[in-house]
């Protein structure tokens, strides 16, 4: 055993060195992972400040005539006064707006606003939206001042909002102030969307290393002067199969911590900006039990990945041929994120049964904390059986004479090839 | 007898051929300090006879003993007492070969305190260390080779395999390797060598084996041959052997 786990560390560590010094695996496993999220944060944090910056300077040329109604008086006394609103004439306000030369038209009827704008026009919408946000606003200061005039309690104002209440996960009183409840419910949608992102990073990340271990040993001719090698068939499968879990794993972790740094980074921005900063901490706070089934997923996952890549990588033997060959998983993983975040698909006793999809479901039931034990434990064995079968299918190919000869392999090679070789 | 090889045989199956013998009871031997060569052209089963001795492919019958160990029975002490070198041998391009060397010397159990100076004689005695360190993606055809005779032997084992070692080499790499087996015999290895090439054959070994359709014709050293056939140059000889076989 100890001579096994001597070689098995010679091999892994052989395989490293090699692996990590393909510039594909560099780039997809460890610069993607680390440089990507923070990369598109920054970049979308850039977009919406350009955006917003773009926004402070556009003026909304807007026709408003002048009204007795005390309401519409105010509101047009307000937008007067705006950054962006700028209340003209016009004789025939329809044929400017028609032409561009106004955003909008606000018409008074019975003491209803309407406001006529052209969805042609770039700057039509947003000047709609600027002026119903001028309406809403005024709306509510009419509707707390009416209330004050009567000494009604302003908190009746809180009846328009509701909230669900989770008697499994009872809250605490802070989260179930305003907003709490929704930036809690969007966390916990952020965190159950952080395995479908791992579902579709990792398998890039294992790519590379599987062609590395397996598709090259063939392609370069290295394959015959390492089977001469005083070294079983399993300790050099094992060694060269745990070498594309370690760097699956390490792709998937690299993930997970340029993906919390983001979260992390846009919540501690948000809390800045918003009300949100009077909300507990526990708002934002991951349970042990979605810790431990996100970390367990990601790893159960970069098993089953580096299992069914490791395989199809010893069948192939050319690089162009193992990529194509490993597309094929890739594309049937890509439908599994996006199934598993539909509202309504939980795990369930069929949906336990899907490979991969009931990794995410598994994670979502944890971010809800309604995690069947049962269905779980059907999840977790039905995918360790599969890559127990992976690695079977992958022993038995290594030994077959089509492999070793560098004959084409198809995929019953390794259930019904013909000719073993020597103690392989 | 360090290398003895009795009525090997070997099929192979091929949708297009359908089975066929790829080796057809192949014997013969080789002693300490002794090259026996096989000659035969291509597709004759040299190299299956020699991967079956290295111990990558199973026989269908027929055995054979590498220093005292059966390549059946116990393939892993087999391995251990054989240097083998493809021609196919390729080299795991990102790593240097001083890190090849110390792979396969780790995965031989060679003595892993006498490993780091038996990578440094190998370095010196094929003059690499211009290159020991850079990785082999950038090494030439001819630096490769030398990396390739060194990691065969890395743990200098008693007995070697060379399959047409000097195949697509320039005539300096193809003198250096003929340096090399020479050398080999000269500290008492036993090498199983083959080619195709004629003068090889005639320049270094002891004897030297016909091979045709994986059959070994004839076995004996050139001037057993020459009696044999009567004719003066190998290229005659086997002509004449390989032609008498088929037309019987």
């Amino acid at each position: 055993m100890k001579e096994f786990l001597r070689r098995l560390w010679v091999v892994f560590r052989k395989e490293m060195t090699h692996c990590y010094r393909d510039p594909h695996v560099v780039i997809y496993g460890v610069l993607f992972p680390l440089l990507f999220y923070p990369a598109a944060a920054i970049a979308m944090l850039e977009i919406g400040i350009f955006q917003e910056g773009k926004r402070e300077s556009e003026v909304y040329r807007i026709v408003f005539p002048e009204s007795k109604e005390p309401n519409v008086a105010a509101i047009r006394e307000m937008l007067s006064k705006s950054k962006r609103g700028k209340l003209v004439t016009s004789p025939n306000p329809d044929k400017d707006l028609k032409d561009g030369n106004i955003e909008a038209i606000v018409e008074e009827s019975g003491g209803n606003l309407s406001v006529k704008v052209a969805g042609s026009l770039p700057l039509s919408e947003a000047a709609h939206t600027y002026i119903s946000k001028f309406v809403e606003s005024r709306r509510f200061k009419n509707l707390r001042k009416e209330l004050t005039d009567k000494n009604v309690p302003l908190e009746i104002m809180r009846v328009f909002t509701f909230e669900l209440k989770d008697s499994k996960t009872p809250k605490t009183q802070k989260e179930e102030s305003a907003g709490g409840e929704a930036a809690h419910v969007i966390f916990r949608y952020i965190l159950a969307s952080v395995i479908c992102v791992l579902v579709l990073c990792i398998p890039a990340g294992a790519v590379y290393p599987a062609i590395c271990a397996f598709t090259e040993e063939r392609e370069k001719k290295t394959l015959e002067s390492t089977l001469v090698a005083p070294v079983s068939t399993e300790c050099l499968m094992t060694g060269k199969f745990l070498s594309v879990f370690f760097v699956a794993l390490m792709s998937g972790l690299l993930n997970l911590i340029g993906m919390s740094l983001v979260i992390w980074l846009m919540v501690s921005q948000a809390k800045e900006l918003s009300s949100l900063s009077k909300l507990s901490g526990s708002t934002f706070s991951v349970s042990f039990e979605t810790g431990a089934a996100l970390v367990s997923a990601t790893v159960l996952f970069s098993l089953l990945v580096s299992a069914i890549f490791s395989l199809l990588g010893a069948m192939t033997k050319s690089f162009k041929e193992a990529q194509n060959m490993l597309t094929v998983p890739l594309l049937i993983f890509t439908p599994m994120p996006i199934a598993g975040m539909l509202p309504g698909v939980l795990l369930s006793k069929t949906l336990a049964f899907v490979p991969v999809l009931n990794l995410i479901l598994w994670v979502k039931a944890a971010v809800r904390g309604d995690a069947d034990i049962v269905l779980v434990q059907i999840a977790v064995g039905e995918t360790l059986l599969l890559v127990a079968l992976m690695l079977f299918l992958l022993n038995r190919l290594i030994r077959t004479e089509k492999f070793v000869l560098g004959d084409q392999i198809d995929l019953w090679t390794p259930f019904f090839a013909r000719g073993k070789t020597n103690d392989r | 007898m360090t290398v003895e090889v009795k009525d090997l045989k070997k099929m192979f199956f091929d949708p297009k051929r359908g089975e066929f013998l790829a080796v057809d009871g192949i014997s013969f031997n080789c002693s300490q300090g002794e090259i026996v060569g096989l000659l035969g052209p291509n597709g004759a089963g040299k190299t299956t006879t020699l991967r079956m001795i290295a111990t990558i492919l199973r026989p269908d019958s027929g055995t054979a003993k590498v220093n005292g160990f059966e390549i059946t029975a116990d393939p892993q002490s087999v391995r251990k007492n054989l240097g083998f070198l493809s021609s196919e041998t390729g080299l795991y391009e990102r790593l240097t070969p001083r890190e090849i060397l110390n792979y396969f010397g780790q995965l031989s159990d060679y003595p892993l305190d006498k490993l780091e100076q038996r990578i440094e004689d190998l370095i010196k005695l094929f003059e690499m260390k211009e290159f020991a360190d850079t990785r082999c993606e950038r090494l030439s055809t001819g630096m490769k080779q030398k990396v390739s005779i060194a990691r065969a032997i890395v743990h200098d084992p008693p007995v070697m395999a060379l399959d047409e070692p000097t195949s697509g080499l320039d005539i300096i790499t193809s003198q250096n390797t003929y340096q090399f087996i020479r050398d080999s015999k000269a500290q008492g290895k036993c090498i199983i060598f083959s080619t195709h090439i004629m003068s090889e054959a005639e320049k270094l070994c002891d004897r030297i084996g016909i091979i045709h359709r994986g059959k070994l014709f004839a076995m004996g050293t050139l001037e057993e041959l020459r009696q044999l056939t009567g004719a003066h140059y190998l290229e005659d000889i086997f002509l004449a052997i390989v032609k008498e076989q088929v037309d019987v």
